[in-house]
């Protein structure tokens, strides 16, 4: 079920009351949660808990067997390795039969008939379970920092828990294991919930989710991207702003109202976005934008491949390929595979010239106001030119964005003054400063039970208002 | 000696020393039989234990509850019955202070435990965050329950509809009596909401069409009958042939690329108006002849094309009575909502181009979609200025069954849906579109190309 329904909002509830009411009983919360978990997953098809439960039992059998060989003093190195790596094997197995069979065969298909000769792989498409790459990924987190010895395993009940924990279940944020299994063993205080954090990040989400993004999408973006042909260049412009806005708003809001669930029920995940469109670089960019994702990659990816540890061509290609995997994660598409390469090249091209400047035995250039807003639109330019490619139908559709944005000129009926203000106030509220938020949380934290019910069903009333009829669909769930 | 399951703890992991050991083989009893042993039997006493903590936290629960019933009784009925309550005012205003006065900075709110962390704000215990939520939804249904209350009525027919329309009924009798939804009203207008989207307009002369809704289809102006209609004269630039597209869930994913071949002819001005989850079942949930007769109204259509039906198999209620998909009496109604919806198209002089719902990888909505294809066709033939056009064949494979992936033009298979076998991927619609701008070539006795 999608957080922004009336479905969830009765399920927390129950899972809320649940959750407290046995959180003394520490087994019986545990197979409570895996219970209201499960349930939450199955509500899109009863199969994928299926995959759930063994992908659940790979890690937990696998980080057993790796414990196994490392209290074995003598069979140590070569065992933990080879456990380790049939785990994560039999786990991205999975990943990549559910998500990318269907690209690889078609595209080895058509190799071949370039090439003139037969099938080589049957063509299917198998169903792509929801949250699968999510919850693959913090399996495979799991396994290695056992590996790596940083948590020991936990028991099978406490694994099932972390990975199926259904506030991150279906869209992260990835939490690594060293981050919740701690919280799951650990006394929770019932009588200190942060309530207010928790209602603005739910707030804010389901305005940023249900409004923000509902509306760029069908003011703009969905008709543009679907007729580009038909459309002159200022629309495009603001068509790919309003992605740019429009993916922002849908997956932090997302990621917001999961975090805030999550700090409901006594546990603080970590954040996964930090205002990305006020980054300076791409590299920062990919420290503020889906924070637990560029972690990941760097920590069990770039890392693994040598990092920036050998030479430049090394530490290039190293970024390169952890781009480009980093786009082929969000989908089995050629578009999302130029994505991530738009990515690893600006990486890469920026990391060259502050190393050339910095041989150079130049200083770096001082912070002057303009230097920063330079930085932060340039960035801001070169990732929407990626979101082109991200939101594209194909290459080709990509091509004719870029073309007759450069081209075709003329008026542009779909840039309204609605649709001006609501890109430019969604891309303004990434500098608000963090001290005001926080004083409207102490503010709203010393108001009493009735008052804060009060106001939240106010702010429940203007998101249901302002936002459309039904379920917008969400960009992430089926990553 | 090898942990249990039940002993493992966490701790900091210490770097350990290899003594240079190669032997590949893991040590010996270790495997997946080993593993599901120590499972099974680490289960097995967690499940013991889980008996004996769910019988305890069940009696804690009862006699706490007890315990609170107490306090609450003798807390109110105590003063009354010693005769120390203090007057109605005093007592109003006692409540009033006691739940609406914010909090004072700094103080815990009479609890021994200090409650506000190192940011300062105030923490709540979980049942005053239970009551905050419960008291959110009741302010926010106040507010919304006739809008509710209209969503529950339009939704599919069954146990789920009834049961919201039981509580929603009497909550928007009040929320209307009290003039609360009259907030909501009022914003809907403001923001000129009227449940229809944006209808997107393409081509030569797309531009001097005047955005803005006509108005509610239910205060449709009459139209002119057309008995015959007259011939398409071959459309140039100047005079565009005036298309418009209308569809559900799978009109959207086909209409976008299909106006822009149309467009990319330059004879032709191509309006898209598609809505996801509708159909012709439920005028309760979205009116769609009251939107096509806005459109024709609007765009002066001269040809629509028809694709939709995919949410159509359900249960609807037709003059008072509720007709179960599947009936023949339902089959009677939805065909006569669909000659309907064809005598308001040609009504104004406009043909029709109904493209028929494709096979389905789900063998129960492929077979629901075969049977509307055959009262769609039936239909069609039945009413003059209607073509009805199968896009059965441009996505079925060779034996006539769904195929999610089919060869393109240069003989490289791609998909053609969408991985949920119901919708259609931009490669399918990209097919669709080239096929039935060819089938209106033919029934029209048009050559639309570039």
């Amino acid at each position: 079920m999608l957080f922004p329904t009336i479905d969830f909002a009765i399920f927390f509830a129950v899972a809320f009351t649940a959750n407290w009411a046995l959180h003394p009983y520490r087994r019986l919360w545990k197979l409570a949660m895996i219970a209201a978990s499960y349930v939450f997953y199955s509500w899109w098809d009863w199969r994928f808990v299926v995959l759930l439960g063994a992908v659940t039992l790979v890690a937990h059998g696998g980080a057993l067997i790796i414990d196994r060989a490392h209290q074995d003093r003598a069979h140590q190195d070569r065992a933990r390795r080879w456990a380790l790596a049939g785990s994560v094997a039999t786990l991205l197995g999975l990943l990549a039969w559910f998500k990318y069979y269907g690209f690889l065969a078609v595209n080895l298909d058509n190799l071949s008939h370039s090439l003139g000769s037969g099938r080589l792989l049957p063509l299917l498409e198998v169903t792509l379970p929801v949250g699968i790459s999510f919850f693959t990924f913090m399996a495979v987190s799991y396994l290695v920092d056992v590996y790596r010895r940083r948590i020991d395993p936990a028991p099978l009940v406490d694994v099932a828990v972390y990975l199926s924990f259904f506030p991150h279940l279906v869209a992260g944020p990835i939490v690594r294991g060293e981050e919740l299994l701690p919280q799951i063993q650990r006394h929770r205080d019932p009588r200190r919930i942060d309530f207010s954090r928790a209602a603005w990040l739910i707030a804010a989400g389901l305005f940023k989710k249900v409004v923000v993004s509902s509306y760029v999408a069908s003011a703009i973006v969905d008709p543009v991207f679907s007729a580009p042909r038909q459309h002159t260049a200022l629309e495009i412009l603001f068509a790919v702003y309003g992605y740019a806005v429009q993916i922002y708003a849908d997956f932090s809001g997302y990621t917001d109202i999961a975090i805030g669930c999550a700090l409901l029920l006594g546990f603080r995940f970590p954040d996964n976005f930090d205002a990305p469109y006020t980054a300076r670089s791409l590299q920062d960019f990919w420290r503020r934008w889906h924070i637990t994702l560029s972690r990941w990659l760097r920590d069990y990816l770039y890392i693994p491949l040598g990092g920036n540890t050998g030479s430049r061509w090394a530490t290039a290609r190293n970024v390169v390929i952890t781009m480009v995997l980093g786009g082929l994660w969000h989908g089995a598409a050629w578009t999302f595979v130029a994505w991530g390469a738009i990515h690893g090249a600006g990486q890469v091209v920026g990391h060259e010239r502050r190393r050339r400047r910095s041989e150079a035995g130049r200083a770096p250039l001082p912070d002057g106001r303009w230097r920063i807003i330079g930085q932060r639109v340039g960035t801001f330019h070169l990732v929407c030119l990626g979101w082109v490619f991200f939101r594209a139908d194909s290459l080709r559709s990509a091509g004719v964005l870029l073309e007759r944005l450069v081209m075709s000129w003329g008026r542009a009926p779909l840039v309204t003054p609605l649709v001006v203000m609501t890109i430019a106030g969604a891309v303004a509220a990434q500098y608000l400063p963090p001290k005001a938020i926080e004083r409207a949380q102490f503010t709203f934290s010393r108001q009493r039970v009735l008052v804060q019910g009060a106001i939240l069903g106010l702010t429940l009333l203007v998101v249901t208002t302002l936002g459309p009829q039904g379920v917008a669909p969400f960009i992430y769930y089926r990553f | 000696m090898t942990k249990s399951l039940a002993e493992m703890e966490y701790r900091a992991a210490e770097p350990d020393v290899a003594d240079g050991a190669s032997e590949v083989a893991l040590p010996r009893g270790v495997g997946l039989r080993w593993v599901a042993r120590e499972a099974v039997a680490g289960l097995g006493g967690e499940l013991r234990l889980v008996r004996r903590d769910l019988g305890l936290a069940l009696g804690r629960l009862v006699a706490s509850a007890r315990g609170r019933v107490r306090v609450m009784v003798a807390g109110e009925l105590g003063p009354w019955w010693q005769g120390a309550s203090p007057s109605p005012s005093r007592r109003l205003a006692q409540v009033l202070r006691r739940h609406l006065a914010p909090l004072p900075t700094g103080v815990a709110d009479g609890s021994p435990v200090p409650e506000h962390g190192a940011t300062g704000r105030h923490r709540l215990r979980w049942r005053q965050g239970l009551a905050v939520g419960v008291c959110a939804f009741a302010v926010w249904l106040l507010f919304d329950a006739p809008t509710l209350m209209h969503s529950a009525e339009a939704s599919p027919l069954g146990a789920r509809r009834s049961a919201a329309l039981v509580i929603l009924r009497p909550l928007s009798r009040v929320s209307e009596d009290i003039g609360l939804s009259h907030l909501v009203g009022t914003a809907d207008r403001v923001l000129g909401r009227d449940g229809r989207g944006v209808v997107q307009v393409v081509g030569p002369a797309a531009r001097a069409a005047a955005p803005g809704r006509q108005g509610s289809g239910l205060h449709r102006s009459s139209l002119p009958a057309s008995d015959t209609l007259a011939p398409l004269a071959a459309p140039t630039a100047a005079a565009p042939l005036r298309v418009l597209s209308v569809g559900d869930s799978l009109g959207v994913d086909f209409g976008g690329p299909f106006v822009d071949a149309l467009a990319a002819t330059g004879v032709v001005n191509a309006a898209l108006d598609a809505h996801i989850d509708t159909g012709l079942s439920r005028p309760d949930y979205f009116d769609w002849p009251g939107e096509l007769h806005d459109d024709l109204v609007r765009y002066q259509s001269q040809a629509v094309v028809v694709f939709l039906g995919a949410n159509d198999p359900q249960n609807f209620v037709d003059g008072g009575q509720a007709l179960a998909y599947g009936t023949p009496a339902w089959s009677a109604a939805y065909a006569r909502r669909v000659g309907q919806f064809m005598e308001e198209a040609t009504s104004t002089g406009a043909r029709v181009l109904w493209v028929g719902m494709p096979p389905m990888a789900d063998p129960a909505l492929d077979a629901k979609m075969e049977a509307l294809d055959n009262i769609y066709q039936s239909e069609a033939g039945a009413h003059p200025g209607v073509t009805y056009f199968s896009s059965w064949s441009v996505f079925s494979d060779q034996h006539g069954d769904f195929a999610q992936f089919l060869p393109d033009a240069s003989g490289n298979e791609v998909a053609v849906r969408e991985p949920d076998g119901t919708h259609v991927s931009p490669d399918g619609a990209a097919r669709l579109s080239q096929s039935v701008i060819d089938a209106m070539d033919r029934a029209w006795g048009l050559y639309l190309r570039p």
